[in-house]
């Protein structure tokens, strides 16, 4: 465990490249980011004058909060999720000092008030979700954090990723290779193009669907 | 939910349209980035837009912080008019609700009433009343309560108040008064009375089947207080007057009696008598909490008058009638003593004879004996000390009663915690693999499609093996030491232990991709399973042996060799041998051992679309080693039997439809029906 060094520096902005991460704007629901690498570095403003929605170039999730400006890190392995600590971290009200397993519902709490929920809301998929529990949130406001491994839920029930209530079902986002593809059973449109098996999500695709509309947007 | 404008669609100049945030009955509402990143809502006004448009400009300029400020009206290119307003983020009050089917805690309560007679007391102080308000209309954005659709709201002056004819608000909030197009402060404390007894009970006080019947109640029948606990009924009450000149008529004074009936600072209330709370029920021989300080003084001496009434009665007809008498006896003579005799003798009757009068008359003796109790006791002294006894009582009852509802509260409230503590602590991990036991919907079509590609499969994998069983070896393993099954294919003289063996093993095959596909996804369970498959095995058994014996007229190896020296156990079932005098196996024979070998491997697990792999050799042994072991308790051809198994695990396995690990989601939860 340490503090901001420079080293850490260097390393993490070389990693953080455009299209790892995507924006849903979906109708009705909220504005949710999409994460698909395997750490998620999180921490506070960046630089000043330097202005990103949502990243820095310290963090990839870049809180308005009183945080290191890398302050702590999540990362997938395998079908687990770790906590590492790069500053004062609380994991369930208790402090980490290097790395923590972290299991659903899990309050990750960075610093003195910014508090995080961890939710792995189906057992059937290693995806992840982070919920802004003490209303942290970063420039561009968003009503959550997906990390997905292979894929991602959208649906009514608590069982899905990203919960939309008034849906009339399920659908899937999930990886093949380098892209992102969408799928469902309900008769939905990618791009008003009428897709049966999986269609492939490009930045700026619309999806739309019975009662369902969300846009996929790519982090700049 | 079909909306206007797409992501991305400038209508207004200087804004971006995100996404759709919602429809309320004056418009759409959409989450929008200004130019420079300022996130704003824009309503679009598409209903009542008069309405809005007025209320809207009126509260342009009102700033509080539990009110969703306005920043601007402006209209676009097609003449349509937005109105851009504050982004409010977080909860709304009606997804809060959904969250407490049973009530909120106490706390969460008071937290939002807090925030809300803040924003509403702000708006009446200003002269607005806001006459929308419901859960769908509160949010709380971080810490802070806001209040919505303050577009709303309308000027009010008392000129004005009958003015507003048109009823707009939900109904389930929908103060009386509304129905007939009056519009007072009263009406926003009539909807925070419905919202808070929603927040409490979990349900609204009103609730029908269509809007006409819930008006009628809010206009006509009682809420049910008896929902709420017992010290906030007097408020509660209070604020759900049907008639606004009754009704609490400022937001921060319920709010303030509000706190104080949970703090229990003043437990006397008033309510007037005609009013809904005075029919509640109470317990008998306790004092009725919604009923105020008046009437328990009023009841008290009316208790107290009856009581003493009897007693007084009684002196005052004795002294009447010594007086009477001691005349009598001096002046009067007989018949005036007479007369006051039988008036006493008749007021005894009846004194003693109806219960009333018994009660009566043992208060007079008492009374005679002690002596009447002096008048100003009774109006003064003896009333004050019984009722200070009362009050403190009645005080000391409903703290307790207080606070008990509040550790009961705080009890519950630990309770839910903790079992959602323990709810997650227990949470059972699940492996992520599908495996065949995940029960799942697989349509008729889908189940008719894979099964008939499989068989397909298994036809030409049947092939493919036997074929190269002919080629590579001389076919004893089939048909024994003696066979000739190899040398009968290729010299062309007999097809016959061939055709047994491939027919045979397809109708075996066949026969297993049918069921295991039938029953794929469907939560069976073990016993039933093996049920099935005994019965599909002692049926293939049959069918073969009619193929072997009255199609094809071959034989099986059936030599000493062919059973690898092994005696089996039982080489007859009850009086039916298993093996017949030519030492082929009989029909029991292979109905036992087909259904035996089907009921005891797991044949199921090798043809389901999620198996582990795809192919496993280990499946394959296994079910060879069954077959030897079922053949060394039963006589079957020893050989035979483990070749067949072998290939009937071999062209299930690889004709039976497979689908990857990592797709398995995907294909259950998104697979095309």
């Amino acid at each position: 465990m340490g503090f901001f060094t420079s080293s850490s520096r260097q390393d993490h902005s070389a990693k953080s490249s455009a299209g790892v991460s995507y924006l849903l704007w979906i109708d009705g629901v909220g504005t949710y980011l999409v994460y698909l690498p395997e750490t998620l570095r999180i921490g506070g403003p960046g630089e000043t004058g330097v202005t990103s929605g949502l990243a820095s170039d310290w963090a990839d999730l870049s809180l308005l909060a009183n945080l290191s400006r890398h302050h702590a890190s999540i990362i997938r392995s395998g079908e687990n999720y770790f906590l590492e600590a790069q500053a004062p971290v609380f994991c369930n009200q208790r402090a980490v000092n290097d790395r923590v397993l972290l299991t659903d519902q899990a309050a990750l709490r960075l610093n003195t008030d910014t508090v995080l929920t961890f939710r792995q809301p189906t057992a059937l998929s290693a995806s992840a979700c982070l919920e802004f529990t003490s209303h942290h949130q970063p420039q561009q406001r968003l009503d959550g954090v997906v990390l997905m491994a292979e894929t991602c839920l959208l649906g009514a029930s608590s069982e899905n990723h990203i919960v939309c209530p008034h849906w009339p079902g399920t659908v899937i986002l999930y990886r093949q290779g380098n892209q992102v593809l969408c799928r469902s059973r309900l008769n939905i449109d990618v791009n008003q193009v009428a897709v049966s098996e999986g269609a492939v999500l490009t930045p700026g695709s619309l999806v739309t669907g019975p009662e369902l509309r969300f846009r996929w947007e790519v982090v700049a | 939910m079909k909306f206007t404008f797409a992501p991305e669609s400038k209508p207004l100049a200087g804004f971006t349209i995100k996404r759709a945030i919602d429809r309320g009955g004056f418009g759409e509402v959409y989450y929008a980035l200004s130019d420079s990143g300022k996130e704003v809502a824009l309503k679009l006004l598409q209903q009542n837009m008069d309405i809005e448009l007025r209320g809207v400009t009126q509260c342009l300029n009102l700033k509080h912080p539990n009110l969703v400020t306005i920043f601007d009206v402006k209209t676009d290119h097609d003449g349509d008019h937005w109105v851009v307003m504050e982004y409010v983020s977080g909860q709304g009050l009606d997804k809060a609700l959904q969250q407490y089917p049973q009530g909120m805690p106490m706390e969460q309560v008071r937290y939002w009433l807090s925030g809300i007679s803040e924003g509403l007391s702000y708006l009446h102080s200003r002269g607005l009343v806001h006459r929308d308000l419901k859960p769908s209309n509160v949010f709380r954005d971080g810490e802070t309560i806001k209040i919505g659709d303050v577009g709303l709201s309308k000027f009010i002056t008392h000129s004005r108040r009958s003015a507003n004819t048109q009823s707009v608000g939900t109904v389930y909030y929908m103060a009386p008064e509304v129905a007939r197009g009056r519009y007072g402060k009263e009406v926003d404390v009539y909807a925070v009375g419905v919202m808070v007894y929603e927040m409490i009970t979990g349900v609204v006080p009103f609730d029908g089947e269509s809007t006409a019947e819930i008006l009628m109640k809010h206009l006509s029948e009682k809420p049910d207080l008896s929902r709420l606990p017992v010290h906030l009924r007097a408020v509660m009450g209070r604020a759900l007057e049907k008639d606004p000149d009754k009704r609490v008529g400022d937001i921060k004074i319920f709010k303030q009696e509000f706190e104080r009936a949970i703090f229990q600072r003043n437990s006397s209330t008033e309510i007037p008598e005609d009013s809904f709370e005075s029919h509640l029920a109470t317990p008998a021989g306790a004092y009725d909490t919604s009923v105020g300080s008046h009437h328990e003084d009023t009841s008290y001496v009316k208790r107290e008058v009856n009581t003493l009434l009897t007693p007084m009665l009684f002196l005052f007809l004795f002294l009447i009638s010594g007086l009477l008498f001691a005349a009598s006896s001096t002046r009067a003579g007989m018949p005036v003593f007479t007369v006051v005799i039988a008036l006493a003798l008749f007021w005894v009757a009846v004194s003693l004879f109806t219960k009333a009068g018994a009660a009566a008359v043992s208060r007079g003796f008492s009374a005679i004996v002690k002596g009447p109790p002096p008048i100003s006791n009774l109006w003064d002294k003896k009333h004050k000390i019984q009722k200070s006894q009362t009050a403190d009582q009645y005080r000391e009852s409903n703290l307790e009663k207080t606070q008990i509802i509040r550790e009961a509260e705080r009890k519950k409230a630990e309770a839910q915690r903790r079992q959602a503590h323990n709810r997650n602590r227990q949470k059972p991990y699940y492996p992520r693999a599908l495996t065949p036991r995940t029960p799942r919907i697989i349509s008729n079509r889908t189940r008719l499609y894979n099964l008939s590609v499989s068989m397909i499969k298994a036809a030409i994998c049947t092939l493919v093996i036997v074929v190269g069983l002919v080629c590579f070896t001389d076919g004893s393993l089939f048909q024994g030491a003696m066979g000739d099954m190899s040398r009968g294919v290729m010299r062309g003289y007999n097809y016959a232990p061939f055709c047994l063996l491939t027919c045979g093993t397809l109708i075996a095959a066949w026969s297993v991709l049918a069921v295991a596909k039938l029953t794929e996804g469907k939560p069976y369970d073990q016993s039933t399973r093996r049920i099935i498959w005994l019965t599909t095995g002692a049926v293939v058994g049959a069918v073969i042996y009619l193929l072997q014996t009255e199609v094809l007229m071959t034989t099986i190896g059936s030599a000493k060799e062919d059973y690898l020296g092994l005696r089996p156990l039982f080489d007859a079932v009850g009086p039916n041998s298993l093996v017949l005098v030519n030492g082929q196996p009989s029909l029991f024979s292979y109905v036992i051992f087909f259904g035996v070998l089907f009921c005891f491997r797991r044949w199921w697990w090798h043809a389901d679309s999620f198996r582990p792999r795809k192919f496993r050799v280990l499946s394959v042994l296994i079910t060879v080693f069954t077959a030897y072991i079922i053949t060394a308790i039963w006589a079957f051809p020893m050989i035979p039997a483990m070749c067949w198994a072998a290939i009937i695990s071999s062209v299930v396995q690889l004709s039976a439809s497979w689908i990857p690990a990592e797709q398995r989601f995907i294909e259950m939860k998104g697979g095309a029906q």
